[in-house]
């Protein structure tokens, strides 16, 4: 890893609280562009609430975020949205009462301006809709103008991160994309998660499953009880190592190697 | 609610000023409250107010309070009433808005030595069984029905306004007794020349209650009188009449013709422009003043009517509005042409 | 990876379309109602009065419905709707004689709006369900109008009758009244805004999927805002067509139309759980309403049953609204 280039997001001893809860402890770390970076950790070690800060869905209790080099000041999801950052959760990013076109465009729908009133253009959400459902390997009977309801699970992954594709996103976070999905559709999730990396987007990769994050990440950072407690590239450290760090804590392992 | 308050403050501020220099206790004798269901909102409750206010101006040794609350709620109203009784005044004034609910607690205030009349609702229990207090004053629903039935077809015998084919009942609250007991009068009236009374329940709301109505009559073209048991309903009576072309008014032939109760502004003004035939009073002034007569002459001299005490009904049409008029202006004040929905 | 695939159309036919439709038993229940009617009672139904008093009152009523759908898509209610349509037809008259007619309407929508924005206020800021919000809106500010009128309602006056505003709203084109023509227009805008502007898209992810909504940059709390504001509006305006319409007025007037604006959105298959629903649906299901109880009276039915008879066909309507939505897999 170049550590000489500057850092896409940087986080610097943030904090996060939820009322009396303590979310993040004193959290620093740096993402930088073209990079697959797995985020583990056992449940309820910080892993979604750094990534809501990094989605603008919460703001940090103290500390800062830089996105290229600029001081975030306020966080809301539309504005991170606005400078390039995409999430896909499992449960969230597609509205099931709404067809493929709506959801595709959700947020950002295209005018159409008749007799200057702007209308959502929904021909043009319909084209690019279909062209989504070819390229990402949906079945071909999915209807554009059908609910999303009625896609599988891969499907839906699949059709998020078409949609994090087609708006040039920068920064795609990817939270447990894989939960509940079949063996095929994960290997096509993960496919796609190193393809967006090698086209230069930087992929952060909440998960559970170690042995997986690890064939395909390029380095893991690993949080307990809402710190980091690990920033390791992929070559230092093997899968089983990292499962055990993970399992047992880290204070078991005084001598485990960190990157700066 | 805030208005009841600021109300009960006035009232009780009033009171004050009344009585005067003298010291509170030793101002009164006696002190008598009427439990209301009529609230700040009805504009009803100043013929109570004001003849209680006269009746203190005639006995000076009496305290009259009112106490009455806007929301339409029995456990609420019933609340009110322990209240009025925890004070142990010499007297209660109160409506039997529900027998099962209030003979209990009068029956409590009864047996502490409490005297109790009945205003404006009776029980509707016969005498024995009814709630034992010293007598009933106010109206007859039933009564006024009739009467109102009775008098309209006199003047279609003497060919002043059309007979009657069939007429419509309109009522507002399908849970009133009291309304579908003036309906049945109405009825008993009519079927002496065998003209049939339909109750339609109109609801409320005035946009629904003349689509409701204008359903009604499209469909019933005999139709050529409308009862409307509420005076504020019977604008919306006449009105659907007016624009399905059917007349409404007294002089047409074949009109159609609008009865409605009450001597309210509304329906003497109708009267007066020839637009509702007729209407009632139950002596509402009375009703107000007569339980607090009641009440003073049985803590003095331990006498009381030996039966109800009816306030009404009298009918009011062409002949005698001009005299009612004055008089109920004289209670309603500035609200009076406010009222006039016509 | 972007491939320039132009894919395979894939053809639904229409009637499985139509099927999918949330207000396609509502399209259907109105058709046939109409048609039994039709054929049962020719004599009264096809009546020019019929005809007059179900648009009117179906105006009256299809305004608010119009507005509680709006709300009910973004997932809240308002059950204040009523109370809403009486004060703001109540402030219109009393501010009338100082005011002037343009003036006193534009007051009066005015209310409607500030209401809808405190209703909003209280659901959004306040964290109080809009069920409990707005239900404390009802009687507030039916408690306001018994306090402020002091129990009636002053007269509109004649020349404000006759003013070209309030004939716009009150008066009558090519025999139809105005009313009607202002809920066809409505209507209309309501569903364009719904279905093809960016703040209905909004609205129906907001009702649909609300952490997806916010997660995809949607202004959660704006679109909601509007929609309550929307819809205290439609309340307004329904209530200043009513006085317009006909002066002679109460403090009764409202009452209860918040339920019957819901029913009618309901029987038209707008889905309480939100984002799901068509104006057109609404309309309609107030048309279904309003005919059937002209009709049930027409035919004699005991004088209390249509209470009982907007209940019926509210299960009635939500029953099949949920079959047919399940046997559509939608």
């Amino acid at each position: 890893m170049e550590t000489e280039r500057a850092p896409l997001i940087s986080l610097r001893n943030v904090n996060l609280w939820y009322g009396t809860v303590q979310a993040l402890r004193d959290v620093s770390v740096d993402f930088y562009q073209g990079e697959l970076v797995g985020l583990v950790g056992d449940n309820g070690a910080g892993k979604t609430s750094l990534v809501n800060i990094i989605s603008g869905i919460v703001a940090p209790t103290s500390g800062e975020v830089y996105l290229d080099g600029q001081r975030i000041t306020s966080f809301h999801p539309k504005l991170a949205i606005d400078l390039g950052v995409e999430t896909t959760q499992q449960s969230v990013g597609l509205c099931d009462n709404l067809s493929i076109a709506r959801n595709y465009f959700l947020g950002r729908e295209p005018v159409r301006r008749i007799a200057g009133i702007p209308f959502i253009d929904l021909g043009k959400m319909r084209k690019e809709g279909r062209k989504a459902i070819t390229a990402f390997g949906l079945r071909e009977s999915v209807d554009v103008d059908g609910e999303v309801a009625l896609l599988s699970g891969g499907e839906r992954q699949a059709f998020k991160i078409a949609r994090a594709v087609y708006f040039r996103s920068r920064i795609l976070i990817m939270d447990e994309p894989t939960n509940n999905l079949s063996v095929r559709e994960r290997e096509r999730v993960n496919d796609l998660a190193v393809q967006l990396k090698d086209q230069s987007l930087l992929v952060i990769y909440i998960t559970h499953d170690i042995f997986q994050i690890h064939r395909i990440a390029d380095r893991f950072i690993i949080l307990e009880n809402g710190a980091k407690v690990a920033d390791v590239p992929r070559n230092l450290m093997s899968a089983e190592d990292l499962e055990r760090i993970i399992r047992e804590g880290v204070g078991n392992d005084a001598g485990s190697p960190r990157s700066g | 609610m805030r208005g009841i308050t600021l109300r009960f403050a006035a009232i009780v501020v009033l009171l004050l000023l009344v009585t005067g220099g003298n010291s509170y206790a030793a101002a009164y004798k006696y002190r008598f409250v009427m439990v209301s269901h009529i609230g700040s909102n009805d504009p009803n409750m100043k013929w109570l107010t004001l003849s209680m206010a006269e009746f203190e101006k005639r006995y000076p040794d009496v305290k009259t309070e009112y106490v009455s609350t806007n929301e339409y709620s029995l456990q609420k109203f019933v609340e009110l009433l322990r209240q009025a009784i925890a004070t142990k005044p010499n007297g209660i004034a109160v409506p039997i808005v529900s027998s099962d609910a209030l003979a209990p607690v009068l029956k409590g205030a009864i047996a502490q030595g409490i005297p109790v009349v009945a205003f404006n609702i009776p029980d509707p229990r016969p005498q024995g069984k009814r709630i034992p207090y010293l007598t009933y004053v106010g109206g007859d629903e039933y009564l006024a029905g009739l009467r109102l039935g009775q008098h309209a077809l006199e003047l279609a015998k003497a060919g002043k306004i059309p007979n009657p084919q069939r007429v419509l009942c309109a009522i507002h609250d399908a849970a009133h007794q009291g309304l579908k007991l003036r309906c049945k009068g109405m009825a008993d009236a009519m079927k002496t020349i065998n003209a049939q009374v339909d109750n339609l329940f109109i609801t409320a709301d005035p946009a629904r209650a003349r689509s409701i109505m204008q359903s009604y009559l499209t469909k019933n073209k005999s139709v050529n009188y409308i009862f409307a048991v509420a005076s504020w309903s019977s604008p919306w009576a006449y009105g659907v009449a007016k624009e399905l072309g059917r007349n409404p008014g007294v002089g047409a032939s074949n009109g159609t013709i609008v009865i409605t109760v009450d001597e309210s502004p509304v329906a003497l003004e109708g009267i007066k422009q020839g637009k509702v035939l007729e209407t009632h009073s139950q002596g509402f002034w009375l009703q107000g003043y007569a339980p607090m007569e009641i009440l003073y002459w049985y803590n003095n001299l331990g006498l009381w009517p030996q039966a109800d005490f009816l306030t009404g009904p009298v009918i009011i049409d062409s002949t005698n509005v001009g005299r009612w008029v004055p008089f109920v202006r004289n209670v309603f004040g500035t609200e009076y042409d406010k009222q006039v929905t016509w | 990876m972007r491939a320039p695939a132009v894919g395979i159309q894939h053809v639904t036919r229409p009637l499985t379309r139509f099927r999918k439709r949330p207000d396609a038993a509502i399209v259907l229940g109105t058709i046939l109602v109409f048609l039994v009617f039709g054929a049962v009672d020719p004599e009264s139904w096809f009546q020019f009065f019929t005809m007059i008093n179900i648009t009117r009152y179906a105006a009256i009523l299809g305004l608010l419905a119009i507005g509680q759908t709006i709300v009910i898509l973004s997932r809240e209610i308002d059950l204040s709707v009523g109370s809403v349509y009486g004060i703001v037809a109540i402030a219109f008259i009393a501010s009338e004689p100082t005011l002037g007619v343009p003036l006193s309407l534009l007051a009066a929508l005015m209310l409607a709006a500030a209401i809808g924005l405190l209703n909003a206020l209280l659901v959004l800021r306040g964290g109080i369900s809009s069920m409990i919000a707005t239900l404390g809106a009802l009687f507030f500010y039916r408690g306001i109008i018994y306090v402020t009128t002091g129990g009636t309602v002053m007269r509109f006056s004649q020349g404000a009758r006759a003013h070209w505003l309030t004939q716009a709203f009150g008066g009558q084109w090519l025999r139809l009244d105005n009313a009607f023509l202002w809920f066809m227009l409505i209507a209309v805008l309501a569903s364009l805004v719904l279905y093809h502007s960016r703040f209905g898209n909004h609205l129906l992810a907001v009702g649909g999927d609300e952490t997806t909504a916010l997660a995809r940059g949607v202004t959660v709390v704006r679109t909601k805002t509007i929609a309550f504001v929307a819809c205290s509006l439609l309340a307004g305006l329904s209530g200043i067509v009513t006085i317009a319409q006909n002066p002679q007025t109460h403090v009764t007037l409202g009452m209860q139309l918040e339920l019957e604006s819901i029913a009618a959105a309901v029987i038209g298959g707008t889905q309480l759980g939100g984002g799901r629903g068509t104006v057109l649906g609404s309309v309609l299901g107030t048309f279904f309403l309003t005919a059937v109880r002209s009709e049930m009276i027409t035919l004699g039915a005991p004088p209390s049953w249509y209470t009982a008879f907007v209940g019926i066909a509210l299960l009635l309507g939500a029953t099949i609204n949920t079959v047919m939505a399940r046997r559509s897999g939608a």
